[in-house]
């Protein structure tokens, strides 16, 4: 009479397996990026955030909200991050992220496009980055010396990045129509 | 009115004229500033003057010269001098006449020791030099003394109050009396230069005598920056800004001493124990006059974390900030108003207001 | 699979965004990368007269003090004592000075070094230690 718990299926829909699959990429992304050197231990380029980008853009923000807090969660899982210093410069990161993106992908007309929201959300995730580094971990005022370096690394992935998935949008909307 | 007696070009150059000399209104005179460093009283002695003719500094500048001078060889410890000669005639106990060089350093001693609870003694000279740090360079370390030395210097521990005066004479009552100083004469150094300099009617100026400094008015529009560094590490720690007249001063267990197997013998001798005091690294006084900013940073240092409050009530003293050994930063509320850190530190305790 | 014949879409909101951003991260150099440095260096000592030291010149000063000679370095901007006859050598473990308002001294051998530039302000007017 009781079903056995390994016959319970869970059922999943559409967007629970498009949440999957792009946060598994995120992830992926993620985790290459751990191995990247950092002046400040923790503090990413945020090439992962790419896929929250292209999420945002395809299928709206309240997934690209899933996809990215997901990756952030698994990928500090994974690495046995989780509840470090290095997870919540990457949530911090992350949040700040999405608010921006939230607002100026909601802007009527939806002026902003890959490129834009790509450059915001970069900015956003470094200077959140750096704040919560200086509130949480080094009070000392001369971690902002190196704030503008961090910030340029910001402004060009974010600008490479936009273009990237500027042009991924018009392949796989070529692909789609195809 | 005016549209119609100009021209469309004049008044453009008009409006143009206008605009450029409300322009020039924002070019203030450059301040003066007179800048010079010199090497006396046994450590580098700075002198800043601002917004003064250049003839009157340096004229000030000369006079504070002589004075320091003079200041150096009449209180210096242990050379030959008025004070060593008034240390010979203390310890005989016979009554000998006032020496007008000597007698304000003791009257004021007399007064700030019984406000520090016998914490600030510049009697114990001995004990001082049986430290070894009577000398101008640590050349020569001495080590450690013996420690039934030091005892027999604590047991009838020379005092201020061992000194009385009668009429125009004074003597002494303790064999072991020594005066010295050192804590103290650096204070009484800047208050004079300082009313030197008040005397050529200069409103605005700074005297740094070796990081300890007193500094009147303010630098031109804005007050004065001073910041406040530990050598042993890099850099400026915080800073406080100044105006009208203020006294920085900062006693710490960096400025002279030994280190013997890893283990460091500072100057600043707790005169309960007659050992180096171990319950702080660092105390920092703002007070207006330097002599008892002098003589509390050596006091309150002694005191340590607990007992700093009640000394300090006592001296007078409104701004301290003491860092204990463990590195605690202690302050009192008005001190944490007023100085800002550069990097904020890990532990503050805020102590009742002064 | 070329990437190249797929060009990216720039809107005019995006070219706002990254001028803006530029100019942001252009400024931020600005803003906390300021620092004074000294044009020039005050040398005193009590056994001979005060010199004063272009710190554009690389070149190495020999000043007589009252233990001996310290041999005084100046490069690019830049000024240290590379020798000098006191014990503990704390005027060398300085090192190099480079900033308006910074002081360094062999107080043994009685020589300091004072820098300075000229129409910069100093962050401090003085320093308590």
């Amino acid at each position: 009479m009781m079903r056995s718990i390994s016959n319970m299926q869970i059922k999943t829909n559409y967007q629970d397996r498009l949440v999957a699959g792009f946060a598994a990429l995120a992830i992926s992304i993620h985790l290459l990026e751990s191995a990247l050197p950092s002046p400040i231990p923790g503090i990413k380029p945020g090439f992962a955030n790419l896929i929250t980008l292209y999420v945002l853009i395809r299928y709206g923000w309240r997934l690209a909200i899933n996809v990215s807090l997901l990756r952030v969660l698994a990928g500090s899982l994974l690495l046995g991050s989780f509840l470090s210093p290095t997870f919540l410069l990457s949530l911090a990161g992350a949040i700040a992220s999405l608010t921006i993106l939230g607002i100026a992908w909601h802007i009527p007309g939806k002026p902003v496009g890959a490129v834009g929201l790509a450059i915001l959300a970069a900015l956003a995730h470094m200077g959140a980055q750096i704040m919560t580094a200086y509130l949480l971990f080094i009070p000392h005022s001369a971690l902002f010396t190196l704030l503008p370096l961090l910030l340029t690394v910001a402004l060009i992935s974010g600008t490479l990045g936009g273009i990237l998935v500027s042009k991924i949008m018009k392949r796989t909307d070529a692909l789609n129509t195809a | 009115m005016i549209s119609n007696m100009l021209s469309g070009v004049q008044r453009l150059r008009f409006i143009i004229l206008i605009i450029a000399a409300l322009n020039l209104t924002g070019c203030s005179k450059p301040v003066t500033e007179f800048h010079e460093t010199v090497f006396t009283m046994g450590t580098l002695v700075e002198v800043t003057i601002i917004g003064e003719d250049e003839a009157v500094s340096e004229q000030a500048y000369s006079a504070i010269l002589d004075d320091l001078n003079y200041m150096h060889n009449t209180w210096h410890p242990w050379q030959r001098n008025a004070l060593a000669r008034i240390n010979s005639l203390l310890k005989t106990g016979s009554s000998f006449s006032l020496a007008p060089s000597i007698l304000p350093l003791i009257k004021q001693s007399q007064i700030l020791s019984k406000q520090s609870q016998g914490l600030f003694n510049p009697a114990i000279g001995q004990l001082v030099k049986l430290w070894g740090f009577h000398q101008d360079n640590l050349d020569e370390i001495f080590g450690p003394p013996e420690d039934e030395d030091i005892q027999a210097l604590i047991k009838d521990l020379p005092i201020m109050d061992d000194i009385r005066f009668q009429n125009l004479s004074m003597f002494g009552t303790n064999e072991n009396i020594q005066l010295d100083f050192g804590g103290f004469a650096k204070g009484m150094a800047v208050d004079a230069t300082i009313e030197r300099l008040k005397e050529f009617g200069i409103k605005n100026a700074i005297i740094n005598a070796g990081g300890d400094l007193r500094a009147i008015g303010q630098h031109g529009e804005r007050p004065w920056r001073i910041g406040i560094r530990n050598p042993s590490e890099e850099g400026v720690f915080a800073s406080v800004e100044t105006s009208g007249d203020e006294s920085v001063f900062t006693s710490g267990d960096y400025e002279r001493f030994f280190e013997i197997e890893g283990v460091r013998y500072h100057h600043i001798i707790d005169p309960r124990t007659g050992y180096p005091a171990r319950k702080s690294r660092s105390v920092t006084i703002i007070h207006n006059e330097a002599a008892t900013a002098d003589a509390a940073a050596t006091a309150l240092f002694i005191a340590g974390p607990e007992q700093w409050h009640d000394i300090a009530k006592a001296m007078g003293i409104k701004y301290v900030m003491l860092i204990a050994s463990n590195g605690d930063v202690h302050m009192n509320p008005a001190m944490a108003a007023r100085i800002k850190f550069t990097e904020k530190p890990a532990i503050i305790k805020l102590s009742m207001p002064l | 699979m070329s990437w190249k014949n797929t060009t990216a879409d720039f809107s005019f909101a995006d070219k706002i965004i990254f001028l803006f951003s530029l100019l942001l991260v252009i400024t931020s150099y600005f803003y906390f990368w300021q620092s004074t440095p000294a044009t020039y260096a005050i040398i005193k000592s009590t056994q001979q007269a005060t010199q004063k030291v272009d710190l554009k010149n690389s070149k190495t000063y020999r000043i007589q003090g009252a233990l001996g000679i310290s041999a005084i370095e100046v490069e690019k901007g830049k000024i240290r004592f590379v020798s000098s006859p006191c014990n503990n050598k704390f005027c060398i473990q300085h090192g190099w000075q480079e900033h308006h308002g910074d002081l360094t001294a062999c107080l043994p051998n009685r020589i300091s070094i004072q820098l300075a530039s000229i129409n910069k302000a100093a962050a401090y007017d003085a320093i308590n230690f």
